[in-house]
């Protein structure tokens, strides 16, 4: 009999390397990191090479350190949590295999295609040492970063699996997870290290967070202080095995149903919170019912419009304290630009996680095909979904609408402190119309993907690649080709024009198309791709 | 049931049915007729293509060839009418576990359009009629699995459907449950409607279906009666002799003689299979007894449904 070592992790591999994905992962990582880095490098080419190079650098290893640090959400941070959802965990644990067996072999099987891309995207970093400007230990040192900070992310996230059963709560947790080490902590930690100057003494806070490792890897920091890269780097690492190891202890016991105890009785008032009580329970449902019975089943939850207002209100805080903090004049286009990009992210990351979720989670464990052997059209489901979606997110989305328009009122306003005003009325007319296009089409796409890929999860990242990646990889292709064809950036009239023309036309138009296919697609084929097999059930 | 009571119009009807999954044919030209009023068993080895019936009829799936009604209609033309009359319970459901069983069935009942004012009553009905009434301010998934299973029975009740296509009810069930499941499909059978059912548990199905169908490769074997079935599937008798003596020398006389087509020894005792059924019983006795043999017993052997499937079936899939 031979005996093997991690027998999980020698099938995951050989899996892997049988599949398209794996290669087309690692293709598609290094495509994107060629395209932003020629955009940027012809963007850039009236500039001296040093400043091209270094701005090449900082941008192809910023995209390198948030593709790290995205990949454990990614990847990882349903791996667990499904198999318990799915209740395939416990199986796997009746044989001799060991908690670090399956950790491993899902750390292995799931980021295979993350370190791939990864490996991938290494050698552009080496592009901008070829021009000059940066030094051949920054790269090492960025290289080391992002490596590592991938390694804590996967870790970290796996970890989070291994504590919940469902995907959706282990995505949420590892986002909080890897946002409180990698932002909030060293940002937390800065403010109070003014009041409590013991804590700057020591800054531990700082050391644990990818980013500052990050910050400190370029020549200007390295040179100041290189322990601190370092012991931050030390310190990420040695939380990923930290991460790696709790994982492995917490998962050969957290398959098993626990006693009815604390813990049930908490998920009981949790429920009666989300779901509301008694008489305020029912009303709910009495009135979401006779409306649509999927507006009901997609709205049960009392508490979903007033979590997306909390966002918006803490959002709100953060911009107040930091203007409090640093000064900043509110009136500033490059602020409001910066306050619409993060809000856009969050909003539409949000609504694209919603629009997904109750399709593919119902059509994964079979419940969307029993709404399906009911006269209930798809046609009253996607209404229900619509209805479902705009009672979370129509109010508050049109309060940033109406911040928006504010933030396009500032900019024509002849008083206005930016430079180029025309450029700006167009660029917040535009943002707005893309704005709600995006929504739309996230809308449709969103349905679309729900019912075509396994994992919610991966539903909601598929939908975001369509709708939100995809139109800028065409707009940095298409500004390559404009400046390759007609050099127009060397004597440009206007091309500040051209260049929101592009956006806007790629933009709408990866919208437009989007939603028109994904509209005939779900409305002529959803009864057949909702009831098609799905990996749960073994069905032919 | 008596032949007079059956209505003209077929509850179920699938001419040459036929689906293919890629080079796959899961069904082959299936001809299978239910009629109004019977509870119908469904049997099959697994991948013989018993779901994948039920789930065109159930309107999921298009076939590839041939037609299936309900009640006369197209499945797939006239998908939206056949939803109506139909309560379909899939081998494998899923269900939300955060909810409460009222709200779960209340949920339902409102994809059916029943209004809200009939909605509470028609929900303890079915609750009644399934034995979960004392259930009804529970979470799903506090239910265990023989009580979800009947939860599963209620929610294809609330519309009050004339047809149920029910796949694998009992799958997983415990005896007590399942011999409860079947008991409440036996009540609904009294209440009139129509049930077609597919189980792997054929001494239930023996004793509950009035009617069955044995179906192979996605083709049909056998369609009847559950008393035609032996008669129909099986050519040629089986019997079991005892004899007092030298039981070996009486096993060489039966497989000496020609009629007989198999004769062994079984728990002290002789089975013997003759060559067709029109060999006569008496061929047995009158080889033993010329042949010296001391007969102390004859009778014919009692063969269920499940050694009648186990014969007719190889146990291939498509």
């Amino acid at each position: 009999m031979t005996l093997s070592f991690l027998p999980i992790v020698a099938r995951e591999l050989r899996v892997a390397s049988r599949k398209k994905a794996t290669f087309l992962a690692r293709c598609s990582a290094v495509v994107i990191v060629f395209i932003i880095g020629a955009w940027l490098f012809l963007m850039m080419s009236f500039a001296p090479p040093a400043m091209i190079s270094m701005a090449l650098f900082r941008v192809l290893s910023g995209a390198g350190l948030f593709y790290a640090l995205m990949s454990g959400v990614h990847f990882t941070a349903g791996a667990i949590a499904q198999e318990k959802s799915d209740g395939t965990l416990g199986l796997l644990f009746l044989t001799d295999l060991k908690g670090y067996d399956v950790v491993l072999g899902k750390l292995f099987a799931t980021s295979l295609n993350a370190f791939y891309g990864l490996l991938g995207m290494l050698p552009m970093l080496a592009v901008p040492l070829l021009i000059g400007g940066v030094t051949l230990g920054e790269v090492s040192r960025m290289s080391l970063v992002v490596v590592n900070a991938m390694l804590f992310s996967l870790t970290a996230c796996l970890f989070v699996s291994s504590m919940c059963a469902s995907v959706r709560r282990a995505t949420g947790y590892a986002l909080l997870l890897l946002g409180f080490f990698t932002v909030i902590l060293p940002t937390v930690g800065e403010s109070l290290a003014d009041e409590f100057p013991v804590l700057s003494e020591l800054p531990l806070y700082l050391s644990v967070s990818p980013f500052y490792a990050f910050l400190k890897a370029f020549d200007g920091a390295y040179r100041v202080d290189p322990g601190a890269f370092w012991k931050s780097v030390g310190m990420v690492h040695a939380l990923a095995w930290i991460f790696l190891v709790a994982a492995s202890r917490i998962t050969p016991r957290s398959w098993q149903d626990k006693p009815v105890g604390v813990k049930v009785g908490f998920r009981a008032k949790l429920a009666g919170i989300t779901y509301g009580k008694g008489e305020r329970r029912e009303k709910h449902r009495r009135e979401l019912l006779a409306v649509n019975p999927f507006y009901w089943l997609s709205s049960r939850s009392l508490t979903k419009p007033a979590q997306v207002w909390a966002l918006l209100i803490v959002f709100a805080a953060v911009w107040f304290a930091t203007w409090a903090d640093s000064g900043f004049d509110p009136a500033d286009t490059g602020v409001h630009i910066m306050t619409a990009l993060l809000l856009n992210i969050l909003l539409k990351g949000w609504f694209t996680n919603e629009c997904t979720r109750q399709i593919s989670e119902d059509r994964r464990n079979g419940a969307l095909e029993l709404v399906l052997s009911t006269p209930l059209s798809v046609k009253d489901i996607l209404q229900g979904q619509r209805l479902a979606l705009q009672r979370q997110f129509l109010a508050p989305m049109t309060l940033v609408l109406l911040v928006y328009m504010l933030f396009w009122y500032v900019a024509a306003n002849p008083t206005s402190n930016s430079g180029e005003r025309g450029v700006m009325v167009w660029l917040w007319g535009l943002g707005i119309t893309i704005f709600v296009a995006d929504i739309i089409a996230i809308f449709w796409v969103g349905i679309y993907m729900a019912l075509k890929i396994k994992r919610p999860q991966q539903a909601s990242s598929a939908t975001s690649t369509v709708v939100l990646v995809l139109p800028w990889v065409l707009f940095a292709g298409a500004m390559i080709f404009v400046v390759n064809q007609f050099s127009m950036m060397r004597s440009p009239s206007h091309p500040e024009y051209m260049i929101l023309g592009a956006w806007a036309l790629t933009a709408l138009g990866v919208d437009a198309a989007a939603i028109a296919i994904a509209r005939r697609c779900v409305l002529d084929n959803f009864r057949r791709m909702a009831t098609a097999a799905t990996p749960g059930r073994g069905r032919t | 049931m008596t032949q007079a009571s059956i209505p003209p119009l077929p509850a179920v009807q699938t001419v040459k049915l036929s689906r293919a999954y890629g080079p796959i044919v899961a069904l082959s030209g299936l001809d299978l007729v239910v009629n109004q009023g019977d509870l119908f068993g469904f049997i099959g080895s697994n991948g013989a293509g018993k779901t994948t019936t039920l789930r065109i009829l159930a309107t999921f799936l298009e076939p590839s060839g041939g037609e299936a009604r309900v009640f006369g209609e197209d499945v797939m033309k006239e998908g939206e009418k056949v939803r109506h009359v139909i309560g379909y319970m899939p081998d494998f459901f899923g269900v939300y576990k955060d909810m409460e069983v009222t709200e779960y069935l209340d949920f339902f009942a409102a994809c059916y359009r029943i209004p809200a004012g009939k909605r509470e009553q028609t929900v303890k009905d079915v609750l009644e009629l399934v034995g979960l009434s004392e259930k009804r301010g529970a979470y799903i998934g506090a239910l265990s699995r023989g009580m979800q299973q009947r939860l599963g029975l209620a929610r294809v009740l609330v519309h009050d459907p004339k047809l149920l296509l029910l796949d694998e009810p009992a799958s997983g069930l415990d005896p007590r449950a399942r011999i409860e499941v079947m008991a409440i499909l036996q009540e609904l059978q009294k209440l009139g409607k129509t049930i077609l059912i597919s189980s792997h548990i054929l001494s239930e199905l023996q004793t509950l279906c009035n009617r069955v169908a044995i179906i192979e490769k996605g083709t049909l074997i056998y369609s009847g009666s559950v008393q035609g079935v032996r008669s129909e599937t099986i050519h040629g008798r089986a019997y079991r002799v005892r004899i007092a003596g030298d039981i070996q020398a009486a096993l060489r006389l039966l497989q000496a003689d020609p009629c007989i087509k198999e004769a062994s020894i079984e728990d002290g005792q002789l089975k013997v299979a003759l060559q067709d059924r029109d060999a006569e019983d008496g061929r047995i006795a009158e080889v033993l007894v010329r042949g010296g043999a001391k007969l102390l017993d004859l009778r014919e052997e009692e063969m269920g449904l499940e050694e009648v499937f186990m014969r007719v079936t190889s146990g291939a899939t498509q």
